[in-house]
């Protein structure tokens, strides 16, 4: 068999298992609460300009590094199953697919603008409740 | 002149830009010509910083700390000033304390949360933007055509579910 590893050098890893945990920049610190304990919805909204395919999130920590150029202040998680959950009711449901690993999207989410604004509040609200801050960057860093 | 760019002035007065009372502001802040211009004379404060101001200095606190791309607009930081003094001048000591969240797109969002009940007021950054609440408490749902008055009741609805815990 002639294998060439390098012709695929960002194997599929779709789909994720519900146990995988995926990583999200907190571009700003009002994005936690002020004990540092909780995520703020904001962190799950999608936004046109910002998010035109999904909302970004990366299978480690660092992901980040490399696309951003501000730097951020923290990083949250949250485990796949969790998205799943919440958007289990949903049409199209909520899933993670992994485009260009570590790179990947939370899929399915409603733009957070009219006239899908209040699912998309409300979305990003569960997703915020079961999503963890991962780390605290103080003061922000790259 | 527009309503909330006469409550910055009005302010000053101790008034609100719709006339009411403003409880709460207890630095003095004089305007007097000098020269063709204007100096600002302000006198020590003698009395602890009112909740008022200490949610003032946290908003412009904010404000002053964001970098260029998360910077709020001066339409967004007008708004929610509005709102702020305008809701706070109706209810006085049951105003609760916000917390402020940037939207990252130059919006504010001014955020109340008590025992699981949360409420949004979405501030946004461009003149034709039409601000909005969101709420929940398990249902959930969204106001628009934001006044005072409608935040007064929302608030109150928040202060009355701080007594009764959701069952």
């Amino acid at each position: 068999m002639n294998e060439n590893l390098l012709a695929e050098p960002h194997p599929v890893l779709n789909p994720l298992t519900n146990e995988t945990i995926v990583y999200r920049a907190a571009m700003d610190e009002s994005w936690f609460s002020e004990d540092k304990e909780e995520v703020d919805s904001i962190a799950f909204q999608r936004r046109e300009k910002r998010d035109p395919t999904g909302l970004t999130i990366g299978l480690h920590d660092r992901f980040y590094r490399g696309s951003l150029t501000r730097p951020i202040a923290g990083i949250v998680s949250i485990q796949v199953g969790q998205v799943r959950d919440v958007g289990r009711d949903l049409e199209p449901r909520l899933d993670v697919l992994i485009d260009h690993a570590p790179h990947g999207n939370i899929m399915g989410l409603p733009f957070a603008k009219s006239p899908t604004r209040k699912e998309a509040e409300r979305i990003a609200s569960l997703l915020a409740r079961r999503a963890r801050p991962h780390e605290i960057f103080d003061p922000p860093a790259l | 002149m527009a309503t909330a760019e006469k409550y910055i002035l009005d302010s000053i007065t101790k008034e609100t830009g719709l006339g009411q009372r403003l409880p709460g502001v207890g630095r003095t802040i004089h305007l007097r010509p000098s020269g063709g211009g204007y100096i600002v004379v302000s006198f020590a404060r003698t009395s602890p910083r009112t909740l008022l101001e200490t949610i003032t200095d946290d908003l412009e606190r904010l404000a002053r700390r964001s970098d260029f791309s998360f910077k709020p607009s001066k339409r967004a930081m007008r708004w929610a000033k509005f709102y702020i003094f305008e809701t706070y001048a109706r209810m006085e000591g049951a105003f609760p304390r916000p917390f402020f969240v940037l939207d990252g797109e130059k919006g504010i969002i001014i955020k109340w949360v008590k025992n699981g009940y949360t409420v949004r007021l979405n501030c946004l950054p461009n003149d034709g933007d039409q601000d909005y609440i969101y709420y929940e408490n398990g249902e959930y749902d969204i106001e628009e055509n934001v006044t005072p008055e409608i935040l007064q009741n929302r608030l109150n609805w928040l202060n009355q579910h701080e007594r009764e815990p959701a069952r």
